[in-house]
């Protein structure tokens, strides 16, 4: 069992590796599909060992799983899969166009992976500092990936990516060492970042450092998970990178981002009374409202599904922010959906995107007819994301709502619901454009290759059962992520 | 703790390191920068070994080395590489004029030291100075992201804050922990390397490493 995280984490350090050794692309396909499957079944299973037997330490704390790691690792494993296999498809078909040079994949595989470590290193980190550590690891390994296309459009993405997510990420930092300030005193020199031990002590904590902290980790992390108005490097980011990348930026990275800040929150929560909730509430709520306009006029594609991740992280963070355990399950229950649908969302857009040869809302028409299944996917995908039943985000997002309403506020929850209604409105509309209508005479039909089909259909059925029935196992999860976030350890 | 005896030494060294944060902002010329940059480092190294001095903790003389191998020596290095790589040895124009950087930067300090103040009271964390110093720095390095337009400019306003954090690390608490240490070096290291080879991708396809180039993705 300790040798678990070890070998999660050396698994994406060694694929990396491999994939950097070979040229060949038959070789990197083999090594990243088995790598991809490997990787996945490491992280689920490291995950639910701590599901089943409680948090694990390793490594004298520098390692700390518990239920709410062990999540953000389940996610970071089943999108890591999906997002590696469909890179295969996706690639593939960039390397016959010449969007991509041969001799240059194996560097997206490299980074890719790293990308991956760096994200399971922060979910696995019990040290606030190493987390910091890793979450500005995850920027840099993903700033070449963003950017690997090194056109006008994608280096401007990839430069105010890593400059303004840097500058971000340095006001975390500085809430960290704020915090170690208040903490060293209390719980000694050499577990004075611990997470757990900070828990415990916070009661004895400095309250103005503690809540100084806060703020500066809110504003710092929060620029990666895209909370705004610290958002703008987001809808960059995620419509210039290749499609696989955009759906790990989307789908995990932006959770991953989160999680740093929630562990900041358990630890000022456990104080500061409302102070943190608040705050999360409202930098959530105006997060959703941000991203409202620029959905409905948007004439990209990828910014489109960019934006509605901004929403999509403002729900978690205002529902996590309301506070009771019905948001909280809610909140949990919507960042596994998200991830999910969004990464889905990314796969068929990125088909379609690579089929019409443009990203441009007016340009793309029929694709249904076009690309059955790739377009037939974006559709469904679209009101999926927006919350229509009988999709699994209408069933979190119901929640979140129902334990809004059931806590009485009213105001909160009221205008969620408005900003919800109108945003669905806005992508149903657009995606209907793309979607439906006669084609444009130049694109011709196409099926999908083995790798995009397996893929969509492997991220489809989660996403629409969890609209109809939670099965237990993932009830009983989100239950153990939920006592995390009301008990504190 | 006997580091009353030191108070001057140290106190006289972290307003040169403010200094040579006032001096980068008055200047255009990239390698007079990275030079300023590099005397920023030996500064903030000298800073570290005095405090390890005083203080008796072995961590800040590796932090002291550490600054000097990473900030003073691989860093400029990657950073005059980029330059003479680029070929571009000045910046032409920049949003706000000298005289006005200046009263600005004056002004952030002033900010910083207000505001500080009222968050930790006198007498507490190891450099009573060390705090609004630092808040001051990361405020100028941030003011120096924004306001200048070269890529190698933004990198070293990058540099200037972290910095700061550097020193609000060591005048707070004795330094962090040094396994955090090492990784944040490897952080900065890593980053500035990226953000080396971003620079000379862009120098490639826009012919330039002005910044003003970017900024097409919108809405």
């Amino acid at each position: 069992m300790n040798a678990m995280p070890l070998v999660l984490l050396t698994l994406p350090l060694l694929i990396a590796l491999l994939s950097i050794l070979t040229k060949n692309q038959k070789t990197l396909t083999i090594i990243n599909a088995l790598g991809g499957v490997l990787l996945a079944g490491a992280g689920l299973s490291l995950a639910s060992a701590v599901f089943r037997t409680g948090p694990l330490v390793w490594l004298g704390g520098f390692i700390y799983i518990d239920a709410l790691s062990a999540f953000v690792i389940s996610i970071i494993a089943l999108v890591g899969l999906t997002s590696a296999l469909y890179s295969i498809s996706y690639t593939g078909r960039e390397l016959k166009e010449g969007g991509i040079a041969p001799r240059r994949l194996h560097w997206y595989y490299f980074w890719f992976y790293i990308f991956v470590f760096t994200m399971l290193a922060v979910v696995m980190a019990g040290n606030l500092g190493i987390m910091w550590v890793a979450i500005e690891g995850t920027t840099l390994a993903s700033a070449l990936l963003v950017g690997f296309y090194e056109q006008k459009g994608s280096l401007e993405a990839a430069w105010k990516y890593i400059i303004i997510c840097t500058v971000g990420i340095i006001f975390a930092l500085f809430g960290t060492i704020l915090l170690h300030y208040a903490a060293v005193s209390v719980t000694g020199e050499g577990r004075s970042l611990d997470w757990p031990s900070l828990v415990a002590q916070a009661g004895n904590l400095n309250p103005k450092l503690l809540k100084l902290a806060f703020v500066f980790a809110l504003v710092g992390y929060g620029t990666k998970v895209g909370l705004a108005p610290m958002h703008t490097w987001l809808p960059d980011a995620h419509s210039q990178a290749p499609s696989p990348v955009s759906a790990m930026l989307s789908g995990v990275l932006l959770n991953c981002a989160l999680y740093g800040i929630l562990r900041f929150h358990l630890i000022v929560s456990k104080s500061q009374g409302l102070f943190s909730f608040n705050l999360l509430l409202i930098f959530g709520l105006i997060s959703i409202a941000v991203a409202l306009p620029f959905i409905i006029v948007q004439h990209d594609l990828k910014r489109l599904l960019a934006y509605s991740s901004i929403e999509h992280m403002g729900i978690i963070a205002a529902a996590i922010g309301l506070g009771s355990r019905l948001a909280l399950y809610g909140a949990f229950l919507h960042m596994l959906n998200h991830a999910l649908t969004k990464s889905f969302l990314f796969f068929a857009a990125g088909n379609v995107t690579q089929h019409y040869h443009t990203k441009k809302i007016g340009k793309i028409k029929g694709a249904m007819s076009v690309m059955p299944v790739s377009g037939t996917a974006l559709f469904l995908g679209a009101f999926a994301i927006g919350g229509a039943p009988p999709f699994g985000i209408f069933t979190s997002e119901f929640t979140i709502l129902s334990a809004g309403f059931a806590e009485g506020r009213y105001g909160a929850a009221g205008l969620m619901l408005a900003l919800i209604t109108l945003i669905f409105a806005g992508i149903v509309y657009t995606a209907a454009k793309v979607a439906l209508g006669a084609p444009p005479g130049r694109v011709k039909k196409t099926q999908p290759d083995k790798w995009s089909l397996a893929v969509l259909s492997l991220s489809l059925v989660p996403m629409t059962l969890m609209g109809v029935y939670i099965p237990p196992f993932v009830d009983g999860i989100l239950r153990q992520v939920v006592a995390v976030m009301a008990g504190g350890n | 703790m006997a580091l009353g005896n030191y108070l001057g030494v140290v106190n006289f060294l972290i307003t040169l390191i403010l200094g040579t944060c006032f001096a980068v902002l008055g200047s255009r010329r990239l390698n007079t920068v990275i030079k300023l940059a590099v005397a920023q480092a030996l500064l903030l190294a000298g800073l570290s070994t005095v405090l390890g001095w005083a203080t008796g903790i072995g961590e800040m003389y590796i932090a002291a080395l550490l600054t000097l191998a990473v900030k003073a020596g691989v860093i400029p290095f990657i950073l005059t590489r980029v330059v003479r790589g680029v070929g571009v040895s000045r910046e032409v124009n920049a949003y706000v004029s000298l005289k006005m950087s200046f009263l600005i930067a004056g002004a952030l300090v002033i900010v910083s030291y207000l505001a500080t103040g009222q968050i930790v009271g006198k007498g507490s964390g190891l450099v009573h100075e060390a705090l609004p110093a630092s808040v001051a720095m990361i405020l100028m390095g941030l003011f120096v992201i924004m306001t200048r337009k070269l890529a190698v400019m933004q990198i070293t306003g990058f540099l200037l804050m972290e910095n700061g954090i550097s020193l609000a690390g060591l005048g707070t608490t004795n330094g962090i922990p040094l396994v955090v240490e090492l990784g944040i070096f490897l952080d900065i290291l890593i980053g500035v390397l990226i953000m080396g080879v971003l620079a000379f991708r862009i120098n490639r396809t826009f012919d330039s490493l002005d910044t003003e180039n970017l900024r097409n993705l919108r809405g």
